[in-house]
């Protein structure tokens, strides 16, 4: 802060003075020298100044740990947020938060009085800290699970603003939020500079692409310092990293490996999750054998229905179909019908909770597990009620 | 050897290249099948085995489709480049496809009852390419220049794709999907079992067509010249949109939107045969429309472990450098 002041308001300030100075008197060449050299050595200074600041943070203690794509340095009263790019693993966007009064753009006053979420996780997370009051803008009503929520989208007290990427500038800045956070994609935000120019902070979210269950829900933590509620965050995600790690742990003791189908079909291909992938992992920690798990990649392996077909003659559980009913599934496909599961009648979707799953399942993936043991391993994990999740008859 | 002798050559030899299209399409599936289980799934069929299922329930409904898909829509697409004396026209140019997405897009997504029978989805896209097909007529005894009514099909196109879009933003997330895996066009949902139905409206449209060879002819003369001959041109009119709502809205219905083939194919046909004649350009449309789709879902198959294509990214990449072609040719002369 020191440093910021000298750089901006005192030094400038002398120099004026002294160059006013220069003008009602008649000073010798050697005087701007002197100003002049004055002015380089500070500059030299702070500079160093400012590099050993930059060091400390990209050296301080993450706070995240398992989320790839999210760094978090706490230093004092500031903390900087990094939000690392996918692709490259370099930082796309550096977030410096305060919750002291600083006015420059560089830093983001916190908590945000008011912010517009571009994704149903996003809700889910705010949710999670109390905060659904701090939405403004949503994409669209018809995603929304959260009732409070759904009463302020009533009362015209939260905006829809249509599609993630084409929304309405203005309906934006007319809702007065401070912060726009949308699920990153590599790039800027399509209205970024208009934005950013109105004081409104774009702020890009991977949890989308978070390889760890834990990882995807530790992006609470950047809600939580957005909100004020860092405190509260952190504790929600050492309780629900303590469940899953429990689960976990008691799952890899069982000695049964049931046969696990992810997925379904889009277009010509069934997109069945990579080996690496998020859900890979979830099936992993479900202690089941996935037909594809071995593969490479952490996103998703095209592959023909021919192929999931003959792959898949013996797998005795399909997860994730995406219809509740049989009916819908056959209507939407009809060859699926004779996918091994099917005859063995053991399907199980989350379109049972719809808005709910999309809402909280990256938050909550504790309870994905808690369902997935009791689906795969009804004998060891009973339960009467599944949480997300759903037989499709 | 005259033309008129050659041209029936061809078409013989077309037909002598279909089944050799069938083998190649069999064996552009992914998972490999020998011949010997090919004739077992269809002399000792076994409902438990997945190779017997493979060729019975996917690879064989998937070539018949693509037959009556490529056929169906290179006929309509003949029919009204002569019909409107354009070579440009087309069922998806003249926004007849569109038609049927956007009933279809109501029926999948708005959940109107009348729609929600088991044939909701084929009556829908036949009912909306029927409409559009009588809106197009209609404009066309208005306006009489081609490109004037390529471009009006065209904002048909796209009116009815703005109405889609606010249709799929107000629709719920199953019906959205359903709805967003029908658009991307597929030749594989098919079932054996739905062939005969498929294939009893095919045939009626086709031999519909074929009935109406003369006044097709007649046709390319100029409407006048036809009335001359005495032919009744509003008759002829409607029949011909009827066959090619049926036929377009039939296929529309079961494999998605399929775009180029029906602008496409008929003109191909028209440089191969050098013919105006539709006793010959009409089976010719039919057999090298099938050749063209099943050549067309060859290339879908032997990609999809790499590239997943939809069958409409294919015809479009194939038919879009064709159509430029023959505009730039015609403009030449």
């Amino acid at each position: 802060m020191k440093h910021v002041k000298l750089v901006f308001i005192t030094f400038p300030k002398y120099l004026f003075m002294a160059l006013m100075l220069k003008k009602s008197r008649t000073v010798d060449y050697f005087y701007d020298m002197k100003i002049l050299s004055l002015f380089v050595i500070l500059s030299a200074v702070l500079f160093s100044c400012d590099s050993q600041k930059k060091k400390d943070i990209s050296t301080g203690e993450n706070v995240a740990r398992y989320a790839k794509y999210l760094r978090i340095i706490e230093k004092g009263n500031l903390t900087t947020i990094e939000i690392l790019s996918p692709e490259t693993g370099e930082v796309e966007q550096t977030l410096n938060v305060s919750k002291e009064m600083i006015k420059t753009s560089h830093f983001l006053q916190v908590p945000v009085s008011k912010m517009a979420v571009l994704s149903s996780t996003h809700v889910g997370m705010l949710s999670k800290l109390n905060e659904i009051d701090k939405i403004a803008g949503i994409t669209n009503r018809l995603y929304v699970y959260n009732k409070e929520l759904l009463e302020s989208i009533e009362k015209d007290k939260v905006v829809e603003l249509g599609e993630e990427g084409q929304i309405p500038v203005e309906a934006l800045l007319k809702t007065k939020c401070q912060a726009l956070i949308y699920s990153g994609f590599g790039k800027q935000y399509p209205h970024q500079k208009q934005l950013n120019a109105a004081m409104v902070r774009c702020i890009a979210n991977y949890d989308w692409r978070e390889l760890h269950p834990l990882g995807k829900a530790e992006w609470i933590l950047l809600f939580g310092y957005l909100t004020g509620k860092e405190k509260q965050a952190k504790l929600y995600f050492d309780k629900i990293e303590k469940e899953y790690l429990a689960l976990e742990e008691k799952a890899s003791k069982l000695k049964n490996f049931p046969t696990v189908l992810e997925g379904n079909l889009f277009g010509e291909s069934w997109f069945a999750p990579a080996g690496a992938s998020f859900k890979a992992k979830l099936l992993k920690d479900a202690h089941v054998r996935y037909q594809y798990a071995d593969t490479k990649g952490t996103g998703s392996l095209p592959l023909t229905l021919e192929k999931i077909l003959s792959d898949n003659l013996d797998t005795e559980h399909w997860i994730n179909p995406g219809f509740p009913t049989k009916e819908k599934l056959f209507a939407f496909h009809p060859k699926l019908k004779y996918l091994g599961p099917v005859t063995k009648n053991k399907i199980f979707d989350f379109s049972k909770s719809g808005n709910r799953y999309w809402e909280l399942s990256a938050i909550e993936p504790q309870k994905i597990l808690s369902d997935y043991l009791s689906i795969f391993h009804p004998t060891e994990f009973p339960k009467e009620n599944l949480y997300f999740y759903q037989e499709v008859k | 050897m005259t033309r008129q002798k050659q041209n029936k050559f061809l078409l013989l030899l077309l037909l002598v290249i279909l089944p050799i299209a069938f083998v190649c399409h069999f064996a552009a599936g992914e998972i490999s099948i020998s011949w010997s289980i090919f004739s077992d799934a269809w002399f000792f069929f076994d409902s438990s085995n997945t190779e017997h299922i493979i060729v019975r329930e996917f690879r064989f409904p998937r070539f018949i489709m693509a037959c009556l898909a490529g056929s169906a829509l290179s006929v309509c697409g003949l029919m009204m480049q002569t019909l409107f004396n354009n070579p440009l026209a087309g069922p998806y140019i003249l926004g007849i496809n569109s038609g049927s997405s956007l009933f279809v897009a109501i029926s999948l997504m708005t959940g109107i009852s009348i729609f929600q029978s088991d044939f909701g989805l084929v009556s829908s896209a036949l009912i909306g390419a029927f409409i559009f097909g009588l809106i197009i007529l209609a404009i066309s005894f208005k306006v009489k220049q081609g490109v004037s009514l390529l471009l009006i099909g065209l904002m048909l196109g796209s009116f009815s794709s703005a109405l889609v879009s606010v249709i799929q933003y107000l629709s719920e997330a199953n019906s959205l999907k359903m709805f967003t895996m029908w658009i991307m066009g597929s030749l594989q949902e098919v079932e054996s079992g739905q062939l005969p139905f498929i294939s009893v409206l095919f045939l009626f449209g086709m031999l519909g067509s074929f009935f109406i060879i003369k006044p097709l002819n007649a046709f390319v003369l100029g409407e006048t010249e036809a009335e001359l001959l005495g032919i009744s041109i509003r008759k002829i009119r409607l029949l011909i949109i009827v066959f090619t709502a049926l036929l377009t809205g039939l296929i529309t219905a079961y494999c998605g939107p399929i775009a180029f083939i029906g602008l496409a194919v008929p003109n191909l046909v028209k440089i191969i045969f050098k013919t105006q004649d539709h006793r010959i350009l009409l089976p010719a449309s039919l057999i090298i429309g099938a050749l063209f789709l099943v050549l067309c879902d060859i290339i879908v198959q032997l990609t999809a472990p790499w590239i997943p294509l939809p069958i409409n990214a294919v015809t479009s990449l194939i038919g879009a450098p064709m159509v430029i072609y023959f505009i730039v040719k015609r403009l030449a002369q």
